[in-house]
């Protein structure tokens, strides 16, 4: 009998079973759920409808204020108001609101609410980033998280597994969304990730640090599959050990584990990549867009938010001006990301260099507040998304990038090729 | 046992073809029913008949996650939905609205073929072709919530699930 992939195995050890196969549905424990400030309240009212009135562990539901906050409008101050009324009712030991806020999926992994063998959900589609600490995260409607709220579980259809073998070396001003864009454009969008567990391995996944494995399984869900994983290591357990919230064992697919796929991606070939405006998949290499002309940089969100991208725009700018035809907005991803990089001196060097930095929140990449885009703007975004209206405007453009392809364009006011610096 | 016509689509029916964004302000199923495959087939709501079953191809229900794409099949009176696969959120919505859905990864059933379903044995027979399609079963519990009409009812009944 074959062996089992991670995924495999901790949707089976967490629905108490010894094995379960790709399609089976099970009913599985959940460690964590995650809701926010947008759907929380909605999420809660679901819960009510369920004709409960408490969550199964005040513990393990984490509330987050990040899409509203700094309330940008009057609505947004109230919808705040009423989701603070909402957790405050429920007696939620760990809510992260403003002044202690960041994105949901950085709050959730650097404080240790997921854990490797665990599954943890949120109401959020990027809850995949999960699987950087060896857990399984997904998102779910407000309907399953309501559930799993009441009563610490969910269901799930196992899905089938696809593995990523990445080898080489990592390239100068190469970076984790350099590989996560060039498999976007490898594999296309809709195409055969759907429902996959997409797992992640080899020595240059081993060579990444964290934040990188976070990039990297924070897009999964961008290329249609279900969670995205790499195996817990010695990094991981450093990562964990001063924040996890519970106790964890080492788990990793069996040797024998049979995948849909295997493919070998060797990262000494991979340069900086930029996705196109409107369509994530439509990826090119940086040199194929260099002189272009654009008057927005973003780096922030989810997927390259943290203290490793702000570093990489701190080496490239320290010292030297944004253009000054560059509107450039940075957006940490946490306030404890936002201290570390004051700490390290970065904003520092970034303010310095015509940056502005604004307080952590989801920012522009929700097309709702802070930075977002107008009629005509032409942005150079290190987040996760391009489709036409992302941003703000439908009359934007939205060029996805890395930090290090961002910092080194708004030099020059075009995009530039980080390894030409 | 569910019987009904079907009425075959292709590949990739995204949730605005199943329900156009403009009615998605509202959950009330009165409404969402009317609308339901407006843009796909103008004349379904006309010519459907309570009970029949939509048959599509790879990747059923993509794009927008909205909820109400499997409301609304089910409040105009459909009684399941086949297809080779469906998108990922599309089935986690359907089961828990209580909408029967069966993957079958290799058929070759049009629009106007009669066929029976027997959920719990995941069997579809095309009485038309006299072909015999076997599906993944679905779980007993996944019945029982489907049975309850979804998970909302299915928890406030049992207060948890039963294993």
């Amino acid at each position: 009998m074959a062996g089992m992939t991670i995924t495999e195995k901790i949707m089976a050890y967490n629905s108490g079973r010894d094995k379960v196969k790709p399609g089976e549905l099970v009913w599985t424990d959940v460690f964590s759920v995650m809701t926010m400030d947008y759907l929380g309240k909605s999420t809660f009212k679901s819960l009510h409808e369920l004709g409960k009135t408490e969550v199964f562990d005040r513990e393990r539901v984490i509330c987050v204020s990040d899409h509203l906050v700094p309330p940008p409008t009057p609505a947004f101050a109230t919808m705040l108001n009423e989701w603070r009324q909402v957790v405050k009712e429920h007696n939620i030991k760990y809510f992260y609101d403003l002044g202690r806020q960041g994105i949901a999926h950085q709050i959730m992994v650097e404080n240790g609410h997921v854990l490797p063998g665990k599954i943890s959900v949120g109401t959020d589609s990027h809850a995949n980033t999960y699987g950087a600490v060896g857990a399984v995260g997904n998102a779910v409607s407000v309907t399953d998280a309501a559930v799993a709220m009441a009563i610490g579980k969910c269901w799930f259809r196992v899905p089938e597994s696809v593995k990523f073998h990445i080898t080489g070396k990592w390239q100068p001003y190469v970076m984790a969304k350099d590989l996560s864009l060039h498999i976007m454009g490898m594999m296309h969008w809709n195409g055969h990730l759907i429902y996959k567990a997409l797992e992640y391995a080899g020595p240059a996944i081993e060579a990444l640090d964290i934040a990188g494995r976070m990039t990297l399984c924070n897009m999964t869900v961008d290329l249609g599959a279900k969670n995205g994983i790499i195996a817990p290591d010695q990094k991981t357990i450093d990562y964990l050990r001063p924040v996890q919230k519970g106790n964890w064992e080492m788990i990793a697919s069996d040797p024998d584990a049979h995948y849909d796929a295997v493919y070998e991606v060797d990262v000494t070939n991979i340069g900086p990549t930029v996705a196109l405006p409107d369509k994530l998949d439509n990826v090119v290499p940086v040199e194929k867009v260099v002189g272009r002309k654009f008057n927005k940089a973003f780096v922030g969100t989810c997927t390259n938010g943290r203290l490793e991208d702000i570093a990489v725009l701190s080496q490239i700018l320290k010292g030297k001006q944004v253009h000054p035809d560059v509107n450039f907005i940075l957006v940490p991803a946490s306030q404890q990301v936002y201290l570390d990089a004051l700490r390290a001196g970065y904003i520092t060097d970034l303010v310095e260099a015509g940056v502005a930095v604004d307080t952590p929140s989801c920012a522009s990449c929700a097309g709702i507040h802070t930075g977002v885009a107008g009629d005509g703007d032409i942005v150079l975004s290190a987040g996760n998304r391009n489709m036409k209206g992302r941003m703000g405007s439908k009359n934007a453009q939205i060029y996805l990038t890395s930090p290090a392809v961002v910092a080194a364009s708004a030099l020059s006011g075009v995009i530039s090729d980080p390894r030409l610096l | 046992m569910i019987t009904g016509f079907a009425h075959a689509y292709g590949d990739n029916i995204d949730t605005d073809r199943i329900i156009p964004g403009k009615y998605t302000k509202t959950l009330d199923i009165s409404q969402l029913s009317l609308h339901v495959l407006e843009d796909l087939d103008p004349d379904f709501r006309t010519r459907m008949q309570k009970g029949d079953i939509i048959v599509g191809g790879n990747n059923f229900g993509c794009g927008s996650s909205r909820e109400q794409a499997p409301v609304a099949i089910k409040a105009a009176g459909v009684s399941a939905v086949i297809a080779r696969f469906f998108a990922r959120i599309f089935y986690r919505n359907a089961i828990n609205i209580g909408l029967p859905l069966l993957e079958i990864p290799e058929h070759d059933i049009e629009t106007g073929h009669e066929l029976e379903i027997n959920l719990a044995q995941g069997i579809v027979l095309n009485k038309t072709t006299g072909k015999l399609h076997r599906a993944a079963p679905l779980p007993q519990v996944m019945m029982d919530i489907l049975a309850e009409g979804g998970l909302v009812n299915y928890l406030q009944k049992h207060g948890d699930y039963k294993l």
